[in-house]
């Protein structure tokens, strides 16, 4: 008698070990229908939900940063695109500025490289970079690690997410990938149309846009993703305050002078100010600045020495078009808000 | 670990050319894919496994690996290679907690050696070489191919042939990956030699 309920207290308990082991779900990162393939491997990063709220936690949280003020989010603003509206460049911590404007974060999953002068060569290493900056979250990765590791809520995400509640550091920016790599915007009026939606269609003013866009635009801001993913010099004149001349501070190389990365132009109605230095506050600008370009620039890339010559109508057109890459569903998805 | 022939010990100065003198307190690098072989075929291969030497940690100055039968060829990475480079995040020796990796600039600081030598020429006669970089032509990780004449292997550094006094003149600094840091690990390899237990 004694031995059979032993037996089946065993074998209940195994029941039990397995259930717990099996709870991350997975999840499918779907790729719109009018998207090629995406480049971030998950191999080492399998997409679960659990994952994914851990990473959003992680996202929102300013336990992060050295005086626990600053989170992803201060600078990355769903609304807006993830991007910082009406900043210039990015505000850190104890009011310290940047140098650079705040990316979006649109789409991230098609991207090989992150940053303006594309210095990050891999999503999950990244957010290394706002968390340990000086003039970001000024934070060391031991002591976000302590924090989180003395943290109630996230020994219950990370067990969650990871199966028990070690805290490293490849365990907490695998999350924040998760979380980011998500952000993924597929659901604009161009989208729509582009998949043959019914009963949406391009004005006469947005196809002359299109029309435009394509002629101009197209080569750097190459459709679906509106970027190639590679760096252009735009002829903007460098800027006084950090003399930046972008990806040559990486590569060393003196071709790559004045080049910066392409940015997408999805939701760009809202990622104001443009350019990596924020100079610009309106799309209009933007265009004007792009039609006026002095040609004789000796750094200017390729695609930009032809002049545009684009009359005042065209510059409005272009811009009607560019509005139609917002996207609201994904500016307002209710899976990418402050968690609950 | 020596400097000419001088055994290095951490924050010690090692009287150098006259009446200058250096001093570490800093030497740290990364050497791994072990791959050792008998006839060409493999009796024990660690790819993408690689392992930390910290000169103030003795743990970490010995390690051993199980081979299947002696090998007669023994090839390893000074440094990491450049798919450790961009693959994302690593735990272990290749943790970026670890002090050893670039998030500006994504990738392994290969090297770091650091301290303070009299020929530096600012106030604080500091010198630091944080040597890194898997672009090429600017790579910092180099394969060292030998053959062992026994079960156990002692390799000698010595880094008078990396930092002379030139370069402590001249580039006290090297931090970013470029010419300087390619031509720094060069050094650093043929620096590395086999020695008879």
């Amino acid at each position: 008698m004694r031995w059979g309920v032993i037996l089946l207290l065993t074998s209940l308990f195994f029941l039990i070990s397995l259930r717990s082991k099996m709870e991350s779900e997975k999840l499918e990162f779907v790729i719109p229908d009018n998207f090629p393939k995406s480049v971030y491997d998950f191999g080492n990063n399998p997409l679960t939900e659990e994952g994914f709220q851990l990473g959003r936690n992680l996202f929102y949280d300013p336990i992060l940063s050295r005086d626990s003020t600053i989170s992803c989010a201060s600078c990355h603003l769903q609304f807006t695109g993830f991007a910082h509206v009406d900043h210039e460049v990015s505000h850190g911590i104890d009011g310290r500025k940047g140098t650079r404007n705040v990316p979006a974060l649109i789409n991230l999953a098609w991207n090989k490289f992150f940053h303006w002068d594309g210095g990050v060569n891999n999503l999950e290493v990244q957010g290394i970079n706002p968390v340990t900056h000086p003039k970001e979250m000024d934070n060391t990765l031991e002591e976000v690690i302590f924090r989180l590791k003395n943290s109630n809520k996230y020994q219950q995400l990370f067990t969650a997410a990871y199966g028990d509640d070690e805290v490293s550091t490849s365990r907490i920016f695998k999350a924040i990938t998760q979380f980011v790599v998500s952000l993924v915007s597929s659901n604009s009026k161009y989208d729509q149309i582009m998949r043959k939606e019914q009963g949406i269609n391009f004005t006469a003013q947005e196809q002359n846009g299109y029309k435009l866009f394509k002629k101009q635009c197209a080569s750097c801001h190459t459709e679906p993703l509106f970027t190639n993913d590679f760096f252009a010099s735009n002829g903007l004149s460098l800027d006084s305050n950090f003399l930046d001349y972008g990806r040559y501070g990486i590569t060393q190389n003196s071709e790559d002078k004045y080049l910066f990365k392409i940015p997408t132009l999805r939701n760009i109605e809202y990622t104001y100010p443009y350019m990596h230095d924020g100079r610009f506050s309106t799309l209009k600008e933007v265009l004007n600045f792009y039609n006026g370009l002095n040609h004789d620039l000796e750094y200017l890339s390729k695609t930009l020495k032809k002049p545009m010559k684009m009359t005042d109508n065209e510059i409005k057109d272009l811009l009607s078009f560019l509005l139609t890459l917002t996207d609201k569903t994904f500016l307002f998805d209710q899976r990418f808000l402050y968690p609950k | 670990m020596v400097y000419a022939g001088e055994e290095i010990l951490s924050k010690e100065k090692i009287t150098i050319e006259g009446d200058n003198w250096i001093a570490f307190n800093k030497i740290k690098f990364y050497v791994g894919n072990f791959n050792f072989t008998q006839k060409a075929s493999s009796v024990g291969n660690y790819q993408n496994t690689y392992y930390l030497i910290d000169q103030s940690d003795s743990s970490t100055l010995e390690m051993k690996f199980e081979l299947l039968s002696p090998a007669d060829s023994i090839c390893f990475l000074i440094g990491t290679d450049s798919v450790s480079n961009v693959s994302g995040l690593y735990d272990g020796a290749l943790d970026p907690l670890n002090g050893m990796y670039w998030a500006w600039n994504s990738g392994y600081i290969n090297t770091k050696i650091e301290g303070i030598s009299s020929i530096v020429k600012s106030p604080d006669k500091k010198f630091e070489y944080h040597i890194g970089g898997y672009l090429p032509p600017n790579t910092t990780s180099s394969q060292i191919c030998l053959t062992p004449k026994s079960q156990q292997l002692n390799f000698q550094i010595d880094l008078s042939k990396v930092i002379l006094s030139d370069l402590l003149i001249e580039s006290p600094s090297i931090t970013i990956p470029g010419e300087k840091s390619s031509l720094f690990a060069n050094s650093f390899k043929n620096a590395i030699t086999l020695i008879e237990p």
